[in-house]
């Protein structure tokens, strides 16, 4: 019996597809391995040879040349009669040839390297090798959504957002929120605790409510909790059209806030402010993360992007923007326009700056970014002639 | 280093070189870029930073130099097809390459997929062998890739979808299969 090609039968088959296996024996690879390794040091060796020659000549020309025109500046202040000026002349006019020449044993000094720019080729591939990692996150359909988990950090009012995506329903949200406790170990990935650990939620979208349940020994007068509660679960519940959040311990309505000595059983969530983002990393060996840092900005995007220039090493933070790019930005109502130059390559350094910055455009309100770098792509944006969409979130789980 | 290169072939070389052949296509020319592979590690293997695991840089590293192959394998066609003036024509001349005796032992139908296969763009291959033959998860294909995992996703799906339809179009609604 014939059955049609469906995307089931091709995937059963492509898992069916045969193991296929190198039946040379391991010391013969490791031989010509070697080999091959042999061969680029011998290269390089030469290259290196000629690399330091070729200067060096151009060095002793230069030193020669001084020694020249040191020459005939003292003739000039010796002797002033008409013949010796035209002497000078004649030693100008050597001068002047000599400098051609030197100007062409240093430009091929610079341009020498047609075979070391191929080395710092090969050497440019090995380091891309270690391809960078985008933190960006986007829905990749209508039906699903995403949602912050945002972890305090040190810095008064900073976060590192964790993004989740599920399907857009309460069923879902609401199962993925209560599974957070196991979904996410903030210690192992070097970060500070969850806000939330313990507790659980209830999500009713249809008429914007949530339901945050704390369980009964849970600490309210941690300064973190008291600090960030309004800011956390503003972000979590905002973009899911969720605007009222109803607060209880155990099933009973409200919870104490230590700082105004008051029990609340409801929070009134607000818009956070305005954010730039810097790397978060707390140790050289923990996973970094790009942070939201709150600033006093309001609509000016160029001010934010030179905020993303400072280094913070008392909070774990770095610059997005390394001090040896400059940027020009045009903006215009939904679109922010980048012009960055200076070091920019596709590494992890400029992804990180990319997605910094298009976080931070979309905390301003930008829908949309365009990048005018020397390079066609970026990590995964491989079509950087065109605008780039703010991501959905950042720091994906 | 022959026990760092001992230690790596232990662990991922035949995986290496079967992702290098299902991307080339070609045994002699799979087992130089592997060779090529170890070359580029042990020579970087200092500047691994642990960023991301061992297994997924190394395989990137072998994507990079397949890339690298496929780059000059098509200036290199270019060239010919410009030199002779064959244009168009040209790129629609029939894939004749030997199939791999593992292949050419298989039904029809695996025949057909693993040719259509090649007819799909480099990132669509890269996912479909990632994730179905060398059975990374979504977090490994996409520190590979260098994606986010949604574009993994979105990449994945795309590409059994255009991967049956060059079935249909080479092969007919109904496949081969009786």
């Amino acid at each position: 019996m014939k059955k049609g090609w469906t995307n089931q039968r091709v995937e059963d088959n492509l898992r069916k597809l045969p193991v296929i296996q190198d039946k040379r024996p391991e010391n013969e690879l490791y031989q010509k391995v070697v080999k091959g390794l042999e061969e680029e040091t011998d290269r390089k060796n030469k290259r290196s040879w000629k690399s330091w020659l070729i200067p060096s000549l151009a060095t002793l020309a230069v030193l020669l040349l001084i020694a020249v025109i040191g020459q005939s500046a003292l003739r000039i202040d010796y002797f002033t009669t008409q013949e010796d000026v035209a002497d000078t002349y004649s030693n100008e006019a050597k001068k002047s040839e000599q400098a051609e020449v030197m100007e062409e044993e240093s430009q091929s000094a610079t341009s020498l390297p047609a075979e070391q720019s191929e080395s710092a080729d090969e050497e440019a591939i090995v380091k891309e090798a270690e391809e960078p990692v985008s933190k960006a996150v986007y829905t990749d359909s209508d039906k699903k959504t995403a949602f912050d988990v945002s972890i305090p950090i040190e810095g008064n009012g900073y976060l590192v957002p964790l993004t989740y995506q599920t399907e857009n329903t309460s069923e879902r949200i609401e199962s993925t929120l209560n599974q957070l406790d196991d979904l996410l170990d903030p210690q192992a990935i070097g970060l500070p605790s969850n806000l939330l650990q313990g507790v659980t939620f209830e999500i009713d979208k249809s008429n914007g409510i949530a339901i945050v349940d704390f369980p009964a020994d849970f600490n309210f007068e941690d300064e973190a909790f008291t600090g960030n509660v309004g800011t956390v679960l503003s972000r979590l519940f905002l973009p899911l059209e969720i605007n009222q959040v109803k607060l209880q311990i155990n099933g009973n309505p409200g919870i104490p806030i230590a700082t105004k000595g008051e029990v609340i059983d409801s929070l009134p969530l607000k818009q956070p402010g305005s954010y730039v983002y810097k790397v978060y990393q707390k140790q050289e060996d923990t996973t970094p993360f790009l942070a939201a840092v709150p600033v006093a900005i309001d609509n000016d995007i160029e001010a934010a992007f030179y905020e993303m220039r400072k280094e913070e090493p008392d909070n774990n933070l770095k610059a997005t923007i390394p001090s040896g790019v400059s940027f020009r930005v045009q903006k215009s109502e939904k679109q922010v326009s980048v012009n960055l130059s200076g070091p920019v390559a596709n590494d992890q350094k400029t992804l990180d700056m990319l997605e910094a910055m298009m976080m931070t455009a979309k905390s301003f309100g930008y829908q949309k970014i365009k990048f005018h770098v020397p390079e066609s792509r970026i990590g995964p944006y491989d079509n950087l002639e065109e605008p780039l969409e703010v991501p959905d979130g950042i720091n994906g789980q | 280093m022959k026990a760092v290169f001992q230690d790596l072939y232990k662990k991922y070389h035949q995986d290496l070189y079967q992702f290098l052949i299902y991307m080339t296509k070609d045994k002699e020319q799979a087992e130089d870029l592997v060779q090529e592979v170890y070359i580029k590690v042990l020579k970087s293997i200092h500047t691994f930073k642990g960023e991301s695991s061992e297994k997924t840089w190394l395989f990137s590293i072998a994507r990079h130099v397949a890339i690298d192959y496929f780059r000059k394998q098509s200036n290199k066609r270019k060239r010919i097809l410009d030199f002779f003036d064959w244009g168009e024509r040209g790129e629609q001349l029939e894939d004749q390459s030997i199939l791999p005796e593992e292949i050419a032992e298989q039904n029809e139908e695996m025949r057909q997929i693993y040719r259509c296969l090649d007819k799909c763009s480099l990132d669509q291959k890269s996912v479909i062998i990632l994730r179905y033959i060398q059975s990374f998860s979504l977090k490994e294909t996409a520190e590979t890739l260098g994606w986010s995992i949604s574009k993994v996703k979105t990449t994945q799906h795309r590409a059994i979808k255009a991967l049956r339809q060059l079935l249909q179009q080479e092969y007919g609604e109904e496949g081969d299969i009786q």
